[in-house]
């Protein structure tokens, strides 16, 4: 518990810094980003997975007076039917349903999933494709890398009642309508493995965008907090 | 890991870091002893609900070491991490019909060379680098293997020639929070 303690006073005092340093203006939100996800098999080798997951919007650095006001950004809901080719290789195709001021969206989404061992922990790679369909705009396609590293805690394998912290980042090519960008996600968190079918984490997610265009560069930091179950 | 045995039912073994100084003199004074001093140890504990064993894991010739030592810290084996391409020919050939006959499909991701044998002889064994007559060698081996059109995680022993000896199935933790 005492590890929790440790990444809400990092995730205040960067909001803080934010706060300081906003006479700038830069492009920098943050808030709660809770994500609930249930994995099940169907049939041999086969296995469907939903997920939902919500950002939360509490601050924006664009605010005059920069005050904490709640919003809701968005909501995915999100299923995925998968194959395991073998035990360290899974696709995976999937849907998704955005929900968010403006206009709701509908995604398609197609992975491929490898698991990599070592001594002391495992790394799990993602490599994933994605087409958002807007109403009136152009589709927007998304090609996307990342790695995992999950380290048990408590030793070299994850028993149950461990703690294991995993890192994450992924990088994001986007094009849409002959324009382009790249987006960087981190994600750092504090794993509890109940058991092999329950897990929860916390941890911190920031975004970057924007990096290809012109003085928009923006960045979000998340308080993410999620429950993984597989049946 | 979650490691189920075919021929005792499903069993749980539980790994947990312990500090050293929870660790048996005799097992401490043996690893010093024949790795000549080496620091930079990690020791585990380990048990299936029976057995209890204590597990040094260091870094030894660029190779990791796991050293198995009783709860009396009797030294009991010593496993060496190896890669497919160190394996001898006759041990390589051996594994791989082995596997091509059992296995429709099949992939070793994990080998470890595994010598047993009394204390003194697996310290000579480390000093000179010779298996003597005195060590008995085997490969303790990871592989997934398709069997009747299921892909499951296999722990094989292999005799020193690749022969084989006995298996039994291994569940890899799930890995939904790598994958989404």
């Amino acid at each position: 518990m005492k590890k929790i303690f440790f990444i809400l006073p990092i995730f205040l005092i960067y909001l803080a810094s934010e706060n300081a340093f906003a006479q700038s203006r830069h492009l920098f939100t943050s808030g709660l980003f809770p994500e609930a996800q249930l994995s099940y098999n169907i049939a041999n080798d086969f296995y469907i997975t939903h997920k939902i997951e919500s950002q939360h919007g509490m601050f924006d650095a664009q605010r005059l007076n920069r005050e904490l006001d709640y919003s809701h950004t968005l909501t995915d809901l999100q299923s995925f039917i998968g194959k395991r080719l073998n035990p360290f290789v899974k696709v995976d195709m999937g849907y998704q349903y955005r929900i968010e001021n403006g206009e709701n969206t509908h995604r398609t989404i197609q992975q491929v999933a490898i698991l990599q061992r070592s001594n002391f922990f495992r790394m799990g790679h993602r490599i994933r494709t994605d087409q958002t369909f807007f109403n009136e705009e152009s589709i927007l396609l998304r090609l996307r890398y990342r790695y995992t590293v999950q380290v048990p805690l408590q030793g070299t394998d994850l028993d149950p009642g461990e703690k294991y912290l995993t890192v994450s980042n992924e990088v994001i090519y986007m094009y849409q309508d002959s324009e382009d960008d790249i987006e960087n996600r981190l994600v750092a968190s504090l794993g509890f493995y109940v058991d092999d079918n329950t897990k929860y984490e916390v941890g911190l997610d920031y975004r970057t965008d924007d990096y290809l265009v012109p003085e928009r560069f923006r960045s979000r930091l998340w308080l993410k907090f999620g429950v993984y179950w597989s049946l | 890991m979650i490691v189920s045995s075919i021929s005792y039912g499903q069993k749980m073994e539980i790994e947990k870091n312990v500090k050293k100084g929870n660790v048996p003199d005799k097992a401490k004074k043996w690893l010093k002893d024949a790795y000549e001093g080496k620091k930079n140890v990690r020791w585990y504990f380990q048990t299936d609900g029976e057995k209890e064993v204590y597990e040094a894991k260091l870094k030894w010739k660029r190779r990791w070491h796991s050293v198995e030592f009783l709860a009396d810290g009797e030294i009991q084996n010593i496993e060496i991490l190896i890669e497919v391409k160190d394996l001898e020919k006759e041990v390589r050939e051996n594994l791989t019909r082995y596997l091509s006959e059992n296995y429709k499909k099949s992939k070793i991701d994990r080998i470890q060379i595994q010598y047993t044998g009394s204390s003194e002889d697996l310290e000579d064994f480390l000093d000179e680098n010779e298996t003597g007559e005195h060590l008995t060698k085997k490969y303790e081996i990871e592989y997934f293997g398709r069997e009747k059109g299921e892909n499951k995680m296999w722990e094989g022993h292999f005799g020193k020639l690749g022969n084989f000896i006995e298996k039994r199935v291994i569940e890899l933790s799930s890995t939904d929070v790598l994958d989404f």
